[in-house]
């Protein structure tokens, strides 16, 4: 369902957000992008724009016409920040001496 | 021997990076909570042991791919300029988000310091942060700072020296092994043109242009490498998005970044997240869905009461001092010019303006506490959807409001604007926000005029109104000028965070300050020129005259009379009544005599001068009642009407060479820089003249 719908208090994974680019990396920069986990706090009178908290981020004042380009699906309890990577740490760090990138497997 | 070392301050806003370098040094960067604080950059030197240290405070920005102007400011500087050390500020409390960035930074491979500051609010919520494993992790210093409370914020300064000292240790974070691939494939293409030799540069540009940064994507533009580094690229989007399953390889690079944070979050981070915040309780309040408006407004019409209430107890004491010292000053001094300039033209010029420091104060202090508590996103949030039927949008609030200050930084702030439409039409509006320098012609005006109802509601109504006009004319810009929308509405709304007095106090001296300086300086000379130019050239025989006739006179009213009659004259006949008398006919039809028309051509120089030149003029030429404050003097002689279209002609015309020189500077383009220039007055003057024209017909 859309963002723009999704019932107050109710928590939420955000599937995909459907914007234009530049937009949407501004998006996910604020910490708004897929896997999210978020709530909508509450909106203003007439629903023009809403107040979102992102789970163990901050919390996001958008408006009404972007909310609707964004996909959510509500969810019961879950943990904080949904954990949305698929590859693994030990990937990413080196602590080796002459490090090496190591091999996918 | 000392050596300088140069630093670039840089992180997501709002995480405390002029608060930072506030607490290490005597400067005083405005600091505020929300997001764009900081719209331009600025340098801070410090002095550590041998070291000259040159710091670079930057504005906010979320992430490389720079969003809005003053994110761009922070992106050029970060490419193009050269610096020693890069210092990575985030905030604690969004702490995997803003390691995204930091991934970003770490990209450029620098030598680089993270520090995360904030600690103070993450002790509060009993959690914990083990920055020796982000250190390890990261390969860079990590330092844990309250900028709030002056924790840790000198162990920066140790970081940076002993990374100047040293060599650039090695970079040990790595993407995915098919990304990385690509990145190594790009930066040997990118190597071969003479710019990018290094291997850091190169790999970074690589990062970047796998990334679809555009301003990277110029860059390369018009090198002979371009078509190979182009379809070597467009090879690496498609192949990268089919692997990889998404979208774009924005996304694929997104992804990695933002699952490297996550997990050093989780490793080194212990925290529980609260139920309810007391954040969010405030909320519940302050921005309900329908008493959230209502609210806001109560908070603005109680900042006029106040302004005007406080603001008028210390305003007759500092007035009945100036005007004690000035008589007493003309009775001590031995007559002549001096005497005369002083006491006639600069003394009751300062003190007209001076007596409203107070009020100033107060409005500052209301503004003030706007952007230190965090309710100016949740005013902007609150006004969205009501700025939208005007063709602006919420984020729009933040430089309008601040106009009611000054208009200087306003038009600074709104840099913050992405679409320079928005851009361009809140700027050209921004002048219906009364500044604070205009707030005194408006108490002089109301306790003058409307003394016997409520001067608060007054003001209230002055300012709302202003920028209510300023609404309309931005719906009708929009319309006819700037079609299309607005660019979309998206903020951050910070935790409430508790002003500190001490922050507030020494903003509002600095603000004192600066004006008792304007006041000392500009005003003064300002007031000296009124003198001379109303005091010369000197009839001589019209005073022979006059004192020929005084002196035959026997009462003493009438002596009285003949004086103020010689006074009134001789400025009619001075420099500035001739050309007062040459721009009347302009005014004529809004009911305004010379006097109101020369302060009100003089008041572009700067609005406190309107004021000022009252001053000089009304005590010039009733020389023998110097006792009589300026507010009596305006109800003598201006009368209703006229005063409703001088506030009228004051919230909309032109505002002071300050404001519209940063105009100049902000706007390029010549067409907007005419119309700018032209178009308030015209609106003003019209406004004015209906009104006072409704008003004569109304029987005032
Ligand atoms: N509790 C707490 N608050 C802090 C700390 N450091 C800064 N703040 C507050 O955080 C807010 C933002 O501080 P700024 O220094 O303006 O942040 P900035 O990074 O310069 O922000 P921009 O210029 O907008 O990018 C202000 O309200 C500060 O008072 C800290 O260590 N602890
Ligand atoms: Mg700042």
């Amino acid at each position: 369902m859309k963002l723009s719908e999704l019932k107050k208090g109710t928590r939420a994974i955000v599937e995909s957000v459907n914007l234009e680019d530049d937009l949407k990396k501004r998006f996910s920069a604020m910490g708004l992008s897929p896997g999210i986990i978020l709530r909508v706090c509450r909106r203003t009178f007439g629903s023009d724009s809403l107040h979102v908290k992102v789970e163990c981020s901050s919390c996001l004042a958008l408006s009404k016409t972007e909310a609707s380009q964004i996909k959510v699906t509500p969810i019961g309890k879950g943990m904080c920040l949904g954990n949305r990577g698929k590859s693994e740490q030990s990937e990413h760090f080196c602590d080796s001496e002459d490090c090496q990138m190591k091999a996918d497997d | 021997m000392s050596s300088e070392i140069k630093v670039a301050i840089v992180g997501q806003p709002n995480v405390g990076k002029s608060s930072i370098i506030n607490a290490l040094s005597n400067a005083k960067l405005h600091v505020g909570n929300f997001s764009g604080v900081t719209v331009e950059k600025k340098e801070i030197y410090l002095k550590r042991d041998d070291y000259d240290i040159r710091m670079t405070d930057l504005p906010g920005i979320y992430a490389l791919n720079a969003y809005t102007p003053e994110e761009q400011v922070a992106k050029d500087f970060l490419v193009d300029e050269d610096y020693d050390v890069m210092v990575n500020v985030v905030d604690a409390n969004t702490l995997s988000r803003n390691l995204i960035f930091t991934m970003q930074l770490l990209d450029m491979h620098r030598k680089t310091v993270l520090v995360i500051n904030m600690v103070d609010e993450i002790e509060k919520k009993g959690g914990t942060l083990d920055e020796k494993s982000i250190e390890k992790l990261l390969g860079i210093p990590v330092v844990l700072t309250s900028a709030k409370e002056n924790r840790g914020v000198e162990e920066i300064i140790t970081q940076i020296i002993k990374l100047h000292n040293s060599v650039l240790s090695k970079n040990k974070i790595y993407y995915n092994e098919k990304v990385e691939q690509r990145i190594e494939e790009l930066a040997k293409i990118l190597r071969k043109s003479p710019h990018f030799k290094s291997e850091d540069y190169s790999r970074f540009l690589a990062i970047r242009l796998i990334d679809r940064d555009e301003n990277i994507y110029k860059m390369i533009h018009d090198l002979p490498i371009f078509i190979e580094a182009h379809n070597a690229l467009e090879k690496m989007y498609k192949d990268l998005e089919s692997e990889f399953d998404e979208e774009s390889t924005t996304d694929i690079l997104a992804n990695e970044r933002a699952a490297i944070s996550y997990n050093l979050q989780m490793e080194t981070l212990d925290i529980k997240e609260e139920n309810e915040s007391l954040s969010e309780k405030i909320d519940n309040f302050l921005i309900h869905p329908i008493f959230g408006l209502p609210i806001f407004l109560f908070f603005m019409w109680a900042l006029f009461q106040l302004t005007f209430v406080l603001g008028n107890y210390p305003m007759n004491l500092i007035d009945s001092i100036f005007i004690e010292t000035s008589s007493f000053l003309a009775d001590f001094l031995p007559k002549g010019i001096f005497n005369s300039v002083l006491t006639e033209g600069v003394l009751p010029a300062v003190g007209a303006i001076v007596m409203f420091l107070p009020n100033i104060l107060v409005l500052f202090l209301g503004l003030n506490l706007l952007e230190q508590t965090g309710y100016m996103s949740r005013a902007a949030y609150l006004m969205d959807g009501f700025l939208k039927k005007f063709g602006l949008q919420g984020k729009a609030f933040v430089p309008l409001v601040s106009g009611f200050g000054c208009t200087v930084p306003a038009y600074m702030a709104a840099r913050t604007l992405k679409n320079p439409k928005d851009r361009i039409i809140t700027m050209l509006v921004l002048g219906f926000m009364s500044c604070g320098a205009r707030l005194p012609i408006y108490v002089l005006l109301v306790s003058a005029f409307f003394a016997n109802q409520n001067p608060g509601n007054m003001l209230f109504y002055i300012y709302i109104g202003g920028a209510f006009l300023g609404l309309i004319v931005a719906k009708i810009l929009r319309t006819v000028l700037f079609k299309g929308e607005p660019e979309p509405f998206v903020m951050e709304m910070p935790p409430y965070r508790f002003p500190s007095f001490k922050a507030l106090g020494m903003d509002l001296w600095i603000k004192t300050r600066m004006f008792l300086k304007k006041a000392g300086t500009f005003i003064a000379i300002a007031a000296m020129v009124i003198w001379f130019l109303s005091s010369y050239p000197v009839n001589n025989t019209l005073v022979q005259n006059y004192n020929a006739k005084i002196e035959q006179t026997v009462d003493i009213n009438k002596k009285m009379n003949l004086k103020n009659e010689l006074n009134a004259k001789l400025l009619e006949n001075s420099y500035l009544g001739d050309f007062g008398k040459f721009i009347q006919p302009v005014f004529a039809p809004l009911g305004f005599d010379w006097r109101l028309s020369v302060a009100v051509v003089a008041g572009l120089s700067a609005k406190e001068v309107v004021v000022s030149t009252l001053g000089t003029l009304y005590a010039m030429s009733g020389a023998t009642e110097t006792s009589k404050g300026l507010v009596a003097k305006m109800r003598q002689n201006v009368d209703f009407k006229a005063a409703i279209a001088l506030i009228i002609i004051i919230m909309i015309y032109s505002p002071c060479l300050a404001a519209m020189g940063t105009f100049y500077t902000e706007v390029p383009q010549w067409a907007w820089r005419i119309f700018y220039t032209i178009y308030p007055n015209v609106v003003a003057w019209l406004l004015a003249y209906g009104v006072y024209k409704t008003l004569a017909l109304m029987g005032y």
